[in-house]
């Protein structure tokens, strides 16, 4: 017998947290304050690459089956997890995972399993993100924002229940940015190895890169400069060879960034403050952060919408980029005041809460909170039911499943999940309308 | 090492009725069971906590209390290297009489790799070596703890209602979140014009007076005119690469992930864990690290590479489909016992179709001689004679390996570039378990130890169709 084999401190009662995001996973225990450990959503084998288990080229991933090495990936993972951050025997733990409501099934019906089947948990809870968010602000009603990786998706919350229908996502992230960022340096930035001329950047750089570059040196540009730099540019474009007109603002100037010990990458100044501007751009059907929080917001019931508007909760990650709040309320002030189809929303005052910790932490803090509530326990997903209904999960929202060949098809107008291509969300919208029925419906 | 070199060439059955299988080098062995096992199927439990730096260690009941974090060591921010303690005296000035100083050692923290210290962030320097130095603590920790209290204050509360009523008409998913409107502060005007009244609260008290009624200030919230736009001048400013931290780095410090890199705070090491090894089947310890000297008798160490005879690909000619050829294979005994191999077809079922090759066994046993530390430094001869070998079966003997010959013909439809499977199996005496088992239980008694007699299936995977 093991000597200490049971935590007497640590039993049951202090679940596992976790909220295992497409780039980052956020890892530790309810009831405290601050994750234990934030470490990249990746497995390492030997002799093999650094695989990002969501990332967007995983194989595993694609395609309407998971496959067994998508499961062998979590199970890696969640190897890395208990045994070498959090360090507690798996068996002993409730768990708590917060996830995104774009999920497919499959993805967390194989967490579920390997959880169960591997780590023989005790139970498992699948939580919405954007409805633990509201808890680190203690309010019932929120605009929840969760701007991640590669996805922005907003969820009303009203008196503590999501309003799926109000629900909007764009491919917009931390990834886009990154993606931007290369963009500029293959058309402008140089390279310079030892001994050797000013090279353009041919091939892609590597994300680690591209990242570092993105959190050390990327800001969102105030609302009146984005606009003069946007108009400066239609002007340039115009007449080709006048790039003078952008003189008046003053750009950054230009980085030296190392890339190893003997080469520099020279960045144009400009990408400090044009790399983020993806997320604001109304190009690509009219679509940006601010939005997707006034799209979202119009759709929700009228009585809730002001109440909505004074609690905007904005999460994720990307959100941490200087000046992001600031100009988010900017745009979204300003395209009230342009857009016809948002006159409906001019009453509405926004305003922005600032939860007690780091934006890309607050879906963990909620999750923290919630399991550290005896209400948890119940709501928990024991391995008796898991085995007893073959594996399937229930939906978070009611507790009996529905058989999976009633699924209508996802609305097409909705804007699509980026992350998993053959996702099954629509079932979750299936599954959840009888409970939402009892809310008030949308008005136009 | 040939172990290691043709880990994916030679696999072994581990169990029959999932037809996984792995290398020998990968698998353990219970000697309870008598059966392979697979990582996968075995209880990892963790035994212990250690300090990679200063070797102490924790039982697994106080160091997540603890946060797993070491009491002494501490790693650089930036780099996360150990850090060490540097002692170096300075002058201070004696009380009474400012012309005269006297030199005093005091302590400071520095990074051997990247030459960061505890004084270029201008941390004050301490007057002894451990136990001076603390981590910056979570600066929204209060706020937390309200909300935690608060939450459970709310989820108590809702937990009397419904004894009381017995009926609870919302049944929303998150009950906690639904009742919040009744009990107090957080109401659907936070932070806006109506700042939310607690008042209500004290009305809901009367009910349920064991309760000590817990209220919390409503969160702030900010409309753009609180929020602070970005300074002017950081459009102009130059970047300093080596100035901002990283994401790594502001990861390793959840709490505050500061942006500069003169916020950093040195952080305490990280334990490691040493971790046991249970077989599920019949909860015996398979691998038992010592958590210390006394406290375990043995240490078991049950991987199955030294308890199995091994099979490893010696020779193989040119693979020709539908040609007969002859293939060497090694078998290697880890045990301390003469052992005797007898090998046995395969007979594959339709689903697990693995081998693509017909082999002729050899019928009689194979004789292993056992495994002795010493033979590499006693003359190679002495011993081999007393063997008969049949020279159509054994290539060669050396010490406790030997070469047997195996007649293979890879099936005809095979391609050029194709691999070839041969599939067999194989029956063994096993000597561990009584031994060991009666030396665990303390018993001494001695005599003829019997043996068991196992059988493994295994796939060898001897090379690639070479056509021509
Ligand atoms: N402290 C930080 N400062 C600046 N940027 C950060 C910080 N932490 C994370 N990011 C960036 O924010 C992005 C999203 O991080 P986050 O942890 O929210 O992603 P995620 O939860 O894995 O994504 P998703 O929720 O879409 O699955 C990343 O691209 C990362 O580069
Ligand atoms: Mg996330
Ligand atoms: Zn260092
Ligand atoms: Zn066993």
């Amino acid at each position: 017998m093991p000597l200490f084999n049971k935590g007497y401190a640590f039993g049951l009662k202090t679940p596992v947290v976790l909220d295992i995001g497409e780039a980052y996973t956020k890892l530790g225990f309810a009831d405290e304050a601050e994750p234990r450990a934030i470490i990249p959503t990746t497995i390492e084998q030997v002799g093999g690459p650094v695989c990002y288990i969501f990332g967007r080229n995983n194989t595993a991933l694609l395609g309407h089956d998971i496959g067994s090495d998508f499961e062998k990936s979590i199970k890696l993972f969640l190897e890395k997890i208990y045994f070498k951050y959090l360090q507690v025997n798996p068996n002993n733990q409730r768990v708590i995972l917060c996830e995104s409501l774009l999920n497919p099934t499959k993805v967390r019906e194989t967490i579920a399993k390997v959880l169960f089947t591997k780590f023989d948990v005790p139970s498992v809870l699948f939580a919405p993100c954007h409805l633990l968010a509201c808890f680190t602000v203690a309010t019932s009603t929120a605009l929840v924002l969760d701007c991640g990786h590669t996805e922005s998706v907003v969820i009303p919350v009203v008196e503590g229940t999501p309003l799926l229908w109000a629900w909007q996502s764009a491919p917009l992230g931390g990834a886009t940015i990154q993606d931007a960022i290369m963009h500029e340096i293959k058309e402008k930035g140089k390279i310079k190895s030892e001994n050797e001329n000013l090279l353009p950047v041919a091939s892609r750089l590597c994300e680690t890169v591209l990242e570092d570059i993105k959190v050390k040196a990327c800001l969102v540009t105030e609302y009146h400069r984005a606009k003069q730099i946007q108009a400066a540019k239609t002007l340039e474009l115009e007449k080709e060879k006048e790039a003078t007109s952008l003189t008046d603002i003053q750009r950054p100037p230009d980085m030296i960034y190392p890339i190893d010990g003997r080469s520099r990458l020279f960045i144009p100044g400009p990408i400090r403050e044009e790399a983020a501007e993806v997320l604001f751009e109304q190009d690509n059907e009219k679509m940006s952060l601010a939005t997707l929080l006034l799209d979202s917001l119009c759709q929700c019931p009228i009585d809730a919408r002001k109440a909505l508007a004074r609690n905007v909760l904005v999460t994720g990650g990307t959100s941490l980029l200087p000046g992001f709040k600031h100009r988010l309320l900017f745009e979204m002030k300003e395209i009230i005041k342009e857009e016809q189809r948002y006159e409906k929303l001019s009453e509405c005052e926004f305003r922005v809460h600032q939860p007690p910790t780091k934006a890309n932490l607050v879906a963990w803090l909620g999750a923290s909170i919630f399991a550290s509530l005896d209400t948890f326990e119940k709501r928990s997903i024991t391995k008796e039911y898991f085995t007893q209904h073959n594996g399937r999960l229930p939906d978070w929202c009611v507790l009996d499943i529905k058989s999976p060949d009633k699924m209508p098809e996802r609305p097409n107008t909705l804007p699509t999940g980026k992350k998993f291509p053959t996702s099954h969300v629509p079932s979750r919208k299936s599954t959840t309308t009888a409970h939402l029925d009892t809310h008030s419906k949308p008005s136009k | 090492m040939a172990t290691l070199l043709q880990i994916s060439k030679v696999k072994y059955l581990i169990d029959e009725n999932s037809d996984e299988c792995d290398s020998l080098a990968n698998l353990y062995f219970c000697m309870y069971c008598l059966s392979l096992r697979s990582a996968d199927v075995l209880q990892h439990e963790i035994d212990s906590h250690f300090c990679p730096q200063t070797l102490d260690s924790l039982s697994p009941a106080e160091a997540p209390l603890k946060r797993n974090k070491s009491a002494n060591s501490w790693q650089c921010p930036a780099c996360l290297h150990p850090l060490s303690t540097r002692a170096t005296s300075t002058a201070i000035q004696v009380t009474d009489d400012p012309t005269k100083s006297t030199a005093k050692k005091v302590y400071y923290q520095a990074c051997t790799f990247c030459r960061w210290s505890t004084r270029g962030i201008g941390m004050p320097d301490k007057d002894i070596v451990n136990g001076a130095w603390t981590e910056k603590a979570n600066p929204d920790v209060q706020r937390v703890n309200q909300l935690l209290e608060y939450y459970k204050y709310v989820a108590q509360q809702e937990k009397l209602d419904q004894e009381t009523k017995r009926s609870s008409k919302k049944r929303g998913y998150f009950a906690v979140a639904m009742q919040l409107n009744k009990y107090g502060g957080a109401r659907l005007g936070i932070g806006g014009k109506k700042p939310s009244p607690l008042t209500q609260v004290s009305s809901k008290l009367g009910e349920s007076p064991s309760l000590k009624e817990v209220t919390i200030e409503p969160a702030k919230t900010y409309a753009l005119e609180d929020l602070e736009p970005l300074p002017e001048d950081i459009y102009h400013k130059v970047v300093n690469f080596a100035k901002v931290s990283s994401v790594t780095q502001r990861h390793s410090h959840p709490e505050h992930q500061s942006e500069s890199v003169n916020d950093f705070w040195p952080q305490k090491t990280r334990m490691f864990i040493k971790q046991s090894l249970r077989c599920k089947g019949c909860d015996h310890n398979i691998i038992k690290p010592e958590y210390n000297a006394s406290s375990i008798k043995f240490k078991i160490h049950l991987v199955a590479v030294n308890q199995i005879p091994e099979i490893r690909i010696n020779k193989v000619p040119k693979l020709v489909p539908g040609e007969s050829c002859k293939i060497i294979l090694t078998l290697v005994n880890p045990t301390e016992h003469v052992l005797h191999v007898t090998l046995l077809p395969h007979i594959e079922e339709e689903k697990t179709q693995r081998s693509n090759c017909q082999v002729e066994l050899p019928t009689s046993d194979l004789v292993l001689s056992k495994y002795d530390e010493a033979a590499e430094f006693i003359a190679p001869e002495g011993g081999q004679a007393q063997f008969e070998d049949d020279p159509e079966v054994i290539a060669y003997r050396r010490g406790n390996r030997i070469g047997f010959y195996l007649q293979c013909t890879p099936d005809k439809d095979l391609q050029h570039g194709d691999e070839v499977w041969v599939t067999f199996k194989y029956k063994h005496e096993h000597y561990g378990n009584t031994t060991i088992v009666a030396l665990l239980k303390g018993d001494k008694q001695q005599g003829e130890p019997e043996a068991d007699w196992l059988k493994q299936t295994v796939f060898v995977n001897v090379g690639r169709i070479s056509s021509s």
